[in-house]
This record gives structure tokens, sequence and C-alpha cells, in this order.
């Protein structure tokens, strides 16, 4: 290095001088953008050097932080999966009884000896001809008895009981074909015979031609019914088919209670 | 023509380790001082003032400043009278203190006449950050292996 060894002070002076006229010029803003790309050149690599260095010694760390939340996350779905079960059970314990909470207050005003009893088969291919019950004889149960049942808070006739064993019992239900009630429609007390399709819907037999039944009008069990107590609701008329040649009508009824809907029904 | 690739070999990397640690803020200063008390005010202040105008340019310093004041140092170094010994520990902390400080000094009174910001108060306080002068010796004894590793040999040529 060829420095002027015996004339530092020259050397120095120099310097000074030279400082001050970057200093005095205010060459730092004129050089400014020339700074800042030097800057940007030397500090990025340093940025991401520190930046891989930083992301290597947090990597213990970062590993485990990721396992515990990879663990945390396994609980909190197995939780929440808990939770979802018990959510769905206790609504569906809500329903239930809120159901019987309804039950109870019919049973009250219907009957002290009416019994509850809980649906334990609906055949698919039975659902417009009968129903198993969990009650048998040891329930005090007898073939013939009537059967009720309440739907969207409306109680009506579901059927009546065929075979009885010991601890389960058959309904058959009011669309069976081969269920027959006397019935009454309630806005002339007109009386006919009310017959199952093997359908969702009923038939009412038996009306004479010149009776004014409108559609909607309600038909309760007749007074001569021998099974049913007389005014229990079956349905409603949704329509009525006239005969050219026979003095009688038929009307198409409408159940009140979808016997296939129900869970429990009473008995009588 | 190697010493010259040495000075700017180290220029680069110690400006280099200037961004990384607060520990090395006074790295540039102390090899200036170390340059001064080894090879002379000659090329103690040649390396002030490029060392400076590089720490200037590569900081957000006003450039210009540390020229000024590490020539200054760099000279400074060089001239101290022989019988100082510049191996023995608490000389080398004692001219880094003072170094430290008539930096502070002289970079207060040039902001002050030069951009009207600096802060006279400056002349008075030294923050906490002086105290790392009492790691001088330890840069010192790096920057003779540096040297050892490029010549073989530190021969004080003040």
């Amino acid at each position: 290095m060829s420095f002027h060894k015996k004339k530092p002070a020259i050397l120095l002076s120099f310097y000074l001088v030279a400082s001050i006229i970057i200093l005095g010029f205010d060459i730092d803003t004129k050089v400014k953008s020339i700074k800042d790309f030097l800057l940007y050149v030397i500090v990025s690599p340093y940025s991401k050097m520190n930046f891989v260095a930083s992301s290597v010694k947090n990597f213990g760390s970062n590993t485990r932080e990721l396992i515990n939340a990879h663990q945390n996350l396994l609980e909190l779905k197995k939780e929440n999966q808990q939770l979802s079960y018990n959510l769905a059970r206790l609504k569906t314990l809500e329903t239930e009884n809120n159901r019987l909470r309804e039950l109870l207050g019919y049973k009250r005003k219907i009957s002290r000896k009416a019994v509850l009893a809980h649906i334990i088969a609906k055949p698919p291919q039975q659902y417009y001809k009968s129903m198993i019950i969990d009650k048998g004889m040891s329930s005090g149960m007898a073939a013939g008895s009537p059967v009720f049942g309440i739907y969207n808070g409306k109680f009506g006739i579901v059927g009546s009981l065929t075979d009885v064993g010991e601890n389960i019992s058959t309904i058959i239900v009011l669309t069976n074909r081969f269920s027959n009630i006397p019935a009454r429609v309630v806005s002339n007390n007109v009386d006919g015979l009310v017959v199952g399709s093997n359908s969702s819907e009923l038939e009412m037999l038996w009306l004479p031609s010149d009776a004014d039944i409108k559609i909607g009008d309600e038909v309760v069990s007749s007074p001569v019914s021998e099974i049913f107590p007389a005014g229990a609701p079956i349905g409603l008329i949704i329509a009525v088919e006239e005969s050219s040649y026979l003095p009688f009508k038929t009307a198409k009824i409408k159940p009140t209670i979808p016997a296939f809907q129900l869970s429990e029904v009473f008995v009588e | 023509m190697k010493k010259i690739l040495f000075y700017i070999t180290s220029v680069i990397i110690i400006i280099f380790f200037g961004f990384s640690l607060p520990v090395f803020s006074f790295f540039p200063l102390f090899f200036v001082i170390f340059v001064g008390l080894y090879k002379g005010s000659t090329a103690g202040c040649t390396v002030g003032f490029f060392l400076g105008l590089f720490n200037g340019i590569f900081s957000t310093a006003m450039m210009g400043i540390d020229g000024f004041t590490y020539s200054i140092v760099g000279y400074l170094a060089g001239i101290l009278p022989d019988r100082i010994d510049e191996n023995n520990i608490l000389i080398q902390i004692a001219i880094s203190l003072i170094s430290v400080i008539l930096v502070g000094i002289m970079t207060s009174i040039i902001e002050i006449l030069f951009i009207s910001t600096g802060n006279p108060l400056r002349l008075l306080h030294f923050d906490k950050s002086v105290l790392l002068t009492i790691l001088s010796p330890a840069m010192f004894f790096v920057f003779k292996k540096w040297w050892k590793m490029w010549f073989g040999k530190l021969i004080t040529e003040r």
C-alpha cells in the first residue's frame, strides 16, 4: 500500500477536506438512490440469511408446536364428535319429552284406564295395514280394544287390536281394507261406514245421496259403534263421489291420525 | 497489492458484521484504532476515511461524518508515542474508550454544524454501549489473528 508515509498530516488534511466537501455539498441526498440500492443489495441477502438462521434455530420448537397443535386438533375433533352426538341425543330426548308430555295431557282427558303403548314395529309393506305395540295381555290388553293416537296436537282413532299376545299386540289400522267403523259426519249427523283402502285415504260408504256433505266436514265415530266411543275423530272429507244409479254416495276421507308416523298409541 | 486486498476484504467483512449485532457496532472503529496502533497514522487515517465513507454508504448515517471522525481517530492512534504498549489490554481499552467518546463528540459537533439536528447533550451523554469498549481487547485479538492469517506476522510500524 503506497501511502505517503512521511506526510500523514497532509493525507489526513486531504481526507478531512474530502469529508467536509461530502458533508457540505450534501452528497448524501444526491446519492440517496445509490445508497438505497447498495443497502438493498447488502441487507436483502443478510435478512434472508437471518431469516433462514432463525428458521433453523426455531425448527425444533416449531415442530414441537406443530405436533402439539395436531394433537389438540385431534382432541378437539373427538370432543366435537362427542358434543354433536350429545346434542343430537338431547334433541331426540327433548322431542320425546314434549311428545310424552302431550300424550300424558291427553291421557288424563280421555280415560283413566287408557294404557300408553309404544309401537315397536311398523313393517314397510304394512304401513296402511297393521302395527305392533309393546303391550299385551299382561298389560290388560284384549282383542277388539280401540286404539287412539295424537298427531300434531290432534287426537283421533288409529284402529283396534286384533292379535293380542302376552307382551305384544297387533293393531289393525283404519286404513286396512278389512277395517270398518260406523261413523258420522258432524255437520249434519249423517251416518255411514268408514272402511280402509290400503292407502293413505279412507272411504265413507252408504251416505244418503241427498245428504248435504261438503269437503272439509269432520267425520267422527258413530254412537252405534260397539268398539269406539261416540265422537272420536276419524278424519276430514276431502272428496265426495255421487252415483247416478244408486241412492247413496261415497266420500273420501283423510285420516286425522297418520298411523305410520306415530311412536306411541293409547289403548283403552 | 496484498495489503490493499486485505484492507478491502476487511472493510467488507466489518461492514457486513456491522449489520448483524449491536455488539459489532464499534467493530469499524476498533479496526481503525487497530490499524492506527499497529500500522501507523498514514494507514490509520486512510483506512479510517474509507471505512467511514463506506460505513456511511451502507448505513443510514449521513455520508462523510464517519469518514471525518474515523480518519482523525486512525491518525491519532498512529501518532501515539512508542512507549505506549499497544498489546496491553488496559491500554487497548483506554484508547478504545477515549476514541468512542471522541467520535461521539465530533459527530455531535458535525451534526450541529452541517445538518442542525445534532443533540448538544450528546457531548455529555454516552449510553451503555460505551461499555462495549471492554470487548476491544478481544476484537484486537481477532484482528491480529486475521492479519497473521494473511501476512504470517504482525510488526508494529507506528
